[in-house]
C-alpha cells in the first residue's frame, strides 16, 4: 500500500529507493552461482538416475536369459550342437513323432555383429513335420539353412555382449552340462557373468545309431 | 535455499521485535546465521543420505544375485558330476577369497568377484522314511557363499543315486 500511494514515493525514505547497479549485478552474479550449482546438482542427478535404470535393465536382462537358459537345459531332451558361441536344445518332442523337428528346437548364439546374445526358435507348417538327423547338427551353418528355411522367431537376450564362451562337459550329443560366460560393457565397465546349467532328464541310454531315437521321459 | 531460510528467519525476528515495539535494524546475529547454516547442513544431509543408500542398497542387490548364481553353478556343477565323486571331490572344497573358479578351472578375474568366497559340503543322507535301507540313496550338497567373509548365499541340493 505504502509503495502505491505516489505521494510517499516522492518524499521517499531509504526504503523505498530502487536498487543501485551494485546491487543489481552482486545479484545477478549470486543468482548465477546458485544456479550454475543447482543445474550441475539436476545433472548429476538425471545421469545417476539413468546409469541406474540402465543397470537395472541389464540386470533384469540377465536375470531373464538366466532362466530362459537354464530352464531350457534342465528341461530338454538333448543338447544337440555346441559350439564356444552356439548351442541348441531340443527342447520335447511336442508332436510325440519321436524325432527331432525344427519347431521343437532352440537354439542360443552371441551375434558378433550386434554384439547380443539371442535365442531362436523356428515355426511354419513344415518345421514341425522335417525330421531332423542328428548328423546334420554337424554342419556349423545348420542354424543358418533352417533359419532361411522358415518362420524363425528372434529374442535378443542381452545386449552389449563384449564377449561370450560356451562351455561344455563333453561334445554333443552327450552333452549334459553347458556353462555360459560372457561380459556385458556399461557405463561403469565390463561386468562378467556365469550361469551354468545340467540336464536332468536322462540321456541318450537307448539313442540308436541312425537316430530312432527313443529317449523316454519317465528317467 | 540459505537465502530463503535467513529471509524466514528475519522475517520472525524482526515481527517479535515488532511486537516489543522496537525494530533492530542491525545484521543477523551469530546465532540467526549458526541456525540457518545447521539447519541447511541437516536438510542437505538427508538428500545425500538418500542418494548414498539407494547406490548401497543397488550394489547388494548385485552382490546378491551374483552370489546366488554363483551357488547355483556349482550346485548345477555337482549334480551333473558322478555320483561316486561327488563326496571324494566336492566334501569340504572351498575357494578362498577372490579365487573363485568358472566352469574350466580358471579364476574369475573380474572385479566384481573379488570378494566372494565358496564353500562345500556334501554327506550321505536317507530320504525322509528311508533311514532303515542299508545305503543311502542320495547326496545332500550345501554350497555356501560368502562376499567379504559374510554369508550372501546358502542354498542345498540333493544328488540321487
Amino acid at each position: 500500500m505504502k509503495i502505491r500511494n505516489p505521494r510517499r514515493r516522492i518524499n521517499s525514505n531509504f526504503r523505498c529507493r530502487g536498487f543501485t547497479l551494485v546491487e543489481l549485478l552482486v545479484a545477478l552474479v549470486v543468482t548465477a552461482i546458485i544456479s550454475s550449482a543447482v543445474l550441475t546438482l539436476a545433472y548429476a542427478i538425471t545421469s545417476g538416475y539413468e546409469g541406474a535404470e540402465q543397470n537395472a535393465r541389464t540386470n533384469a536382462g540377465i536375470r531373464s536369459s538366466n532362466i530362459f537358459f537354464c530352464d531350457a537345459i534342465k528341461n530338454c531332451k538333448l543338447i544337440l550342437q555346441v559350439s564356444s558361441d552356439r548351442a541348441c536344445f531340443w527342447l520335447e518332442d511336442t508332436n510325440g513323432d519321436g524325432a527331432i523337428n525344427s519347431a521343437e528346437l532352440r537354439f542360443f548364439y552371441y551375434h558378433g555383429d550386434s554384439k547380443e546374445l539371442r535365442m531362436l526358435s523356428f515355426s511354419g507348417e513344415s518345421a514341425t513335420e522335417d525330421k531332423i538327423e542328428l548328423f546334420q547338427f554337424g554342419s556349423n551353418n545348420f542354424m543358418e539353412f533352417l533359419i532361411m528355411k522358415y518362420n524363425d522367431h528372434e529374442a535378443i537376450l542381452i545386449e552389449n555382449c563384449t564377449w561370450v564362451k560356451f562351455t561344455f562337459d563333453v561334445a554333443a550329443p552327450q552333452t549334459e552340462m553347458v556353462n555360459l560366460a560372457f561380459n556385458v560393457s556399461s557405463n561403469n565397465g565390463e561386468k562378467r557373468f556365469d550361469f551354468t546349467a545340467c540336464k536332468r532328464v536322462s540321456p541318450l541310454a537307448s539313442l540308436g545309431s541312425d537316430l530312432k531315437l527313443k529317449v523316454s521321459d519317465d528317467d | 535455499m540459505l537465502f530463503m531460510l535467513i529471509v524466514i528467519g528475519r522475517y520472525f525476528v524482526a515481527k517479535l521485535k515488532i511486537a516489543k515495539l522496537k525494530y533492530n535494524k542491525s545484521g543477523f546475529t551469530l546465532i540467526e546465521a549458526m541456525i540457518a547454516s545447521v539447519i541447511l547442513a541437516a536438510a542437505a544431509g538427508a538428500i545425500l543420505v538418500s542418494f548414498t543408500a539407494g547406490a548401497a542398497n543397488e550394489s547388494y542387490a548385485q552382490q546378491l544375485s551374483l552370489a546366488a548364481n554363483l551357488a547355483n553353478n556349482m550346485l548345477e556343477e555337482i549334480i551333473a558330476s558322478e555320483y561316486d565323486d561327488v563326496i571324494q571331490n566336492y566334501n569340504g572344497y572351498s575357494e578362498s577369497m577372490g579365487a573363485v573358479k568358472d566352469i574350466s578351472g580358471n579364476v574369475i578375474a573380474s572385479q566384481e568377484y573379488t570378494n566372494f568366497s565358496r564353500s562345500v559340503s556334501c554327506k550321505e543322507v536317507y530320504l525322509k522314511g528311508q533311514s532303515g535301507s542299508s545305503t543311502p540313496p542320495a547326496i545332500l550338497v550345501e554350497i555356501c557363499v560368502k562376499n567379504d567373509g559374510k554369508v550372501l548365499a546358502e542354498i542345498s541340493g540333493l544328488k540321487g543315486r
